[in-house]
């Protein structure tokens, strides 16, 4: 009962928030001066024209109400320039974009979560000898690279200097094409992953339970991997929410490194061309996304550990 | 009787307490310098500041990452004085350089001097696209002649050089002439001792500073840049890490402080934002915010319009969206902080002689949270750099002529496979930043607050 109240009361929070990333965006975007089709050539009239065949005359308020009425429907409007007349839904769903930018955030999760988990229990596991210290310089390094850095450095060396994997990856379509991306975009969410679980580890070793373990005679391995570990994993679960958020943020440059017709470009290119109905329809899906991540989460964090009294957690 | 009731008065024996009493008069005593000494503390008391000195001192990395970080300080504020180039000059001669390498007309200049010259004014190497020697009357002293002349044409893409040992000491060589080490034809400038009225004096120059980090496509030095860069970028991570302790600090004492019903309505505020996936919104922030502030600097005379307009569109905005979502993380720490520290004695005693919330939170609840204030702020300032990097990178933070780590960046992305090393320097100087601040954030974390660490 009390984790249906709390599903419901995280449910209504998710909505609430997601209202007012809509609403935030819709109202910066229209507080852009000019009109999206200002152009050289346009005479005040075509503008007119324009704005009022897509509604754009009308108050502000008034606009987003409209959308929003629409947006339950399941319509998100057409996109003014960059499709002129296609629907957003189409632009983001059937053409390929969100397919191939999912493809690729999910695996770089997969990639940080199954290789940063391990680091950290290696790390925990020898602590304070040379393979802890390689491997902490390594994660700590990895933290402070900015993406677009990472990127082009493996571009240098892997594409250009070795010639082993290609310098685009255009749409995913070999399997060597995916190797960068997804590394570039694992590699500072990894860092991070085995930060956290090396420190939680480490936190976790030193409890009682662990000394139990190791007064009834098991074995180091066993108290790592079935004791230690299990709660180790509870930051790393919290994690994931920002980890979500990181690599959405960080597949708006690696896209563009890569050239990869992925739903990241298309934001920052709309954002660039002020394209109102794509900007409004990718953020909203992008912060879907993140948000409902942040859901599961919350949830997950609680199913983990009976100990957490989440409802009590907020105030 | 008469009814009255009476006590009998206690008297006490003291002599036979006093007897008791293992002091005697001469205890009482002052006393002397020897014994005073006894007293005397061994060791200076020592203040929490030096506590965590002395805490921070002993952590190698996190002192080997302070040092580092004050050698780029050094290298971003004090290296601009020391080379020769502006990070906004272009020298047109000497554009797309590699590291350390010097253009034909820079060459020139090097060779010139090396076989003897005492010293060049080649207008090639001067900043500027149509640098020139006008006509007219010159002079140049040297070793304490005098050599004076007068320059019938203006002088435009030559060389004017000095060999004081030579019989005719000063002539002109124009560019195209010049090969290998040589010039084929020279023009001799006829020279006298005494400058005629009006003469200007020409500065020559008898070397050329070496283009530390090559140059860019439209001749700017690199290494002028970077430092500039640098320079810019640690500004924006700490002026934003500011912007945040501010806000933060005031936002979540308050609502700490506050309690019950108005805290629970500031912090429901602070999760909706800390839930707002703030990256999208910074990147609109940042085409939103321009126009207006443009306009804003244009029109506006205010000091405040016309600093921040220094500053650009593009940093301001930057700021601005700092102030807009980045400081919920601090205001909930904060918070925290204040809400075990409000129940201390010592807020009671204040509140009870008088002292008023804003004296409370000003006075006693703030500097007692100053570790948190202190590590926050500066881990606050990696992630700013670290997001100003990332919105120049994508064309949207710090633009043209003004650069900053992640513009210079930005701008080498297009050339880079041809020429690495442009993004390679501004590259490693933005992860060397990041990378020491985050460790003497780190460090700091443990040496203010040592119950933190691991």
């Amino acid at each position: 009962m009390e984790m249906l109240l709390y599903t419901l009361r995280r449910i209504g929070i998710s909505i609430m928030t997601l209202l007012l990333v809509a609403a935030i965006t819709f109202f910066l975007m229209n507080a852009i001066p000019g009109s999206p089709f200002m152009t050289e050539k346009s005479t005040p009239e075509q503008i007119a024209m324009a704005n009022a065949k897509y509604g754009l005359d009308k108050p502000v308020i008034v606009q987003f109400g409209n959308y929003l009425k629409n947006l339950v429907k399941g319509d998100m409007g057409v996109s003014l320039k960059m499709q002129e007349g296609t629907a957003v839904t189409k632009i983001l769903f059937s053409q390929g974009k969100f397919t191939l930018s999912i493809k690729l955030g999910l695996l770089a999760l997969l990639v940080a979560v199954m290789l940063g988990v391990p680091i950290g229990v290696i790390q925990a596991y020898y602590r304070g000898g040379w393979a802890d210290n390689i491997l902490r310089v390594v994660t700590t390094l990895g933290i402070a690279m900015p993406s677009f850095v990472v990127a082009t450095l493996m571009l240098f060396e892997f594409a250009v200097a070795l010639g082993w994997l290609p310098v685009q990856s255009n749409s995913l379509e070999t399997v060597a094409s995916y190797v960068m991306p997804v590394l570039t975009l694992a590699l500072n969410p990894l860092c991070r992953i085995a930060k956290l679980t090396r420190t939680s580890m480490l936190d976790s070793i030193s409890q009682d339970y662990i000394r139990t373990a190791r007064a009834k005679g098991l074995k180091t391995k066993i108290i790592l991997f079935k004791h230690a570990l299990r709660n180790s994993l509870i930051p790393v679960i919290t994690y994931l929410g920002p980890l979500t958020a990181g690599i959405i943020t960080g597949a708006l440059v690696v896209e563009q490194i890569y050239h990869i017709p992925g739903l990241g470009n298309y934001f920052v290119t709309s954002i660039l061309n002020r394209d109102y109905p794509i900007i409004m329809g990718t953020t909203l899906l992008l912060a879907a996304l993140i948000i409902f991540m942040n859901f599961i989460v919350d949830i997950a964090y609680k199913l983990v550990d009976p100990r957490i009294n989440i409802i009590k957690k907020g105030n | 009787m008469d009814g009255k009731k009476t006590f009998q008065v206690f008297h006490t024996d003291t002599d036979s307490i006093l007897s008791q009493n293992p002091y005697q008069n001469e205890d009482f005593s002052p006393a002397s310098a020897d014994e005073k000494k006894s007293m005397v503390h061994m060791h200076k008391s020592i203040s929490y500041w030096q506590d965590a000195w002395r805490r921070f001192r002993k952590n190698p990395v996190s002192m080997g990452a302070l040092i580092v970080f004050f050698v780029i300080l050094l290298y971003s504020y004090v290296g601009p004085y020391f080379i020769e180039y502006s990070y906004e000059e272009q020298y047109r001669s000497a554009q797309k350089l590699g590291p350390m390498q010097y253009s034909e007309m820079e060459q020139m200049v090097r060779d010139l001097v090396a076989k003897g010259a005492d010293g060049v004014y080649a207008t090639s190497v001067k900043s500027g696209s149509l640098t020139a020697i006008k006509k007219g009357d010159w002079y140049i002293e040297h070793k304490g002649k005098t050599y004076a002349f007068n320059l019938e044409k203006t002088l435009e893409k030559g060389t004017l050089v000095l060999d004081a040992d030579a019989a005719d000491p000063v002539y002109i060589g124009k560019d195209k002439d010049y090969e290998n080490g040589a010039f084929t034809e020279v023009t001799v400038v006829e020279t006298t001792d005494t400058p005629a009225e009006g003469a200007q004096r020409l500065e020559l120059s008898d070397s050329v500073f070496p283009h530390f980090f090559g140059t860019d496509s439209q001749g700017r030095d690199l290494m002028a840049r970077c430092m500039y860069g640098a320079r810019v970028s640690i500004l924006i991570g700490i002026v934003a890490a500011l912007i945040v302790l501010v806000i933060g600090a005031i936002y979540g004492s308050v609502s700490g402080f506050a309690g019950g019903k108005v805290d629970a309505v500031m912090m429901r505020i602070v999760d909706l934002i800390y839930s707002v996936p703030d990256v999208l919104i910074v990147l609109l922030l940042q085409v939103v915010l321009k126009e207006p502030l443009q306009l804003w600097f244009d029109s506006s005379s205010s000091p405040i319009a016309k600093a921040l307009s220094t500053l650009g569109v593009g940093i301001v905005s930057i700021f601005i969206t700092f102030a807009l979502l980045y400081w919920v993380g601090m205001a909930r720490i904060i918070r925290g902080q204040v809400l075990q520290l409000k129940e201390q004695e010592y807020v009671t005693a204040a509140t009870v002689l008088g002292a008023s919330s804003s004296r409370i939170i000003r006075k006693h609840l703030l500097p007692n949270c100053v570790g948190q204030l202190i590590i926050q702020t500066c881990l606050q300032i990696p992630s700013a750099i670290f997001l100003e990097s990332f919105l120049s990178y994508l064309g949207l933070g710090v633009s043209a002529p003004m650069a900053s780590l992640g513009s210079l960046c930005s701008d080498a992305k297009e050339t880079f496979l041809l020429f690495p090393y442009r993004l390679l320097f501004p590259a490693i100087l933005l992860s060397l930043i990041v990378l020491t601040l985050n460790l003497v954030g780190d460090g700091l974390r443990d040496a203010l607050d040592p119950r933190l660490k691991n």
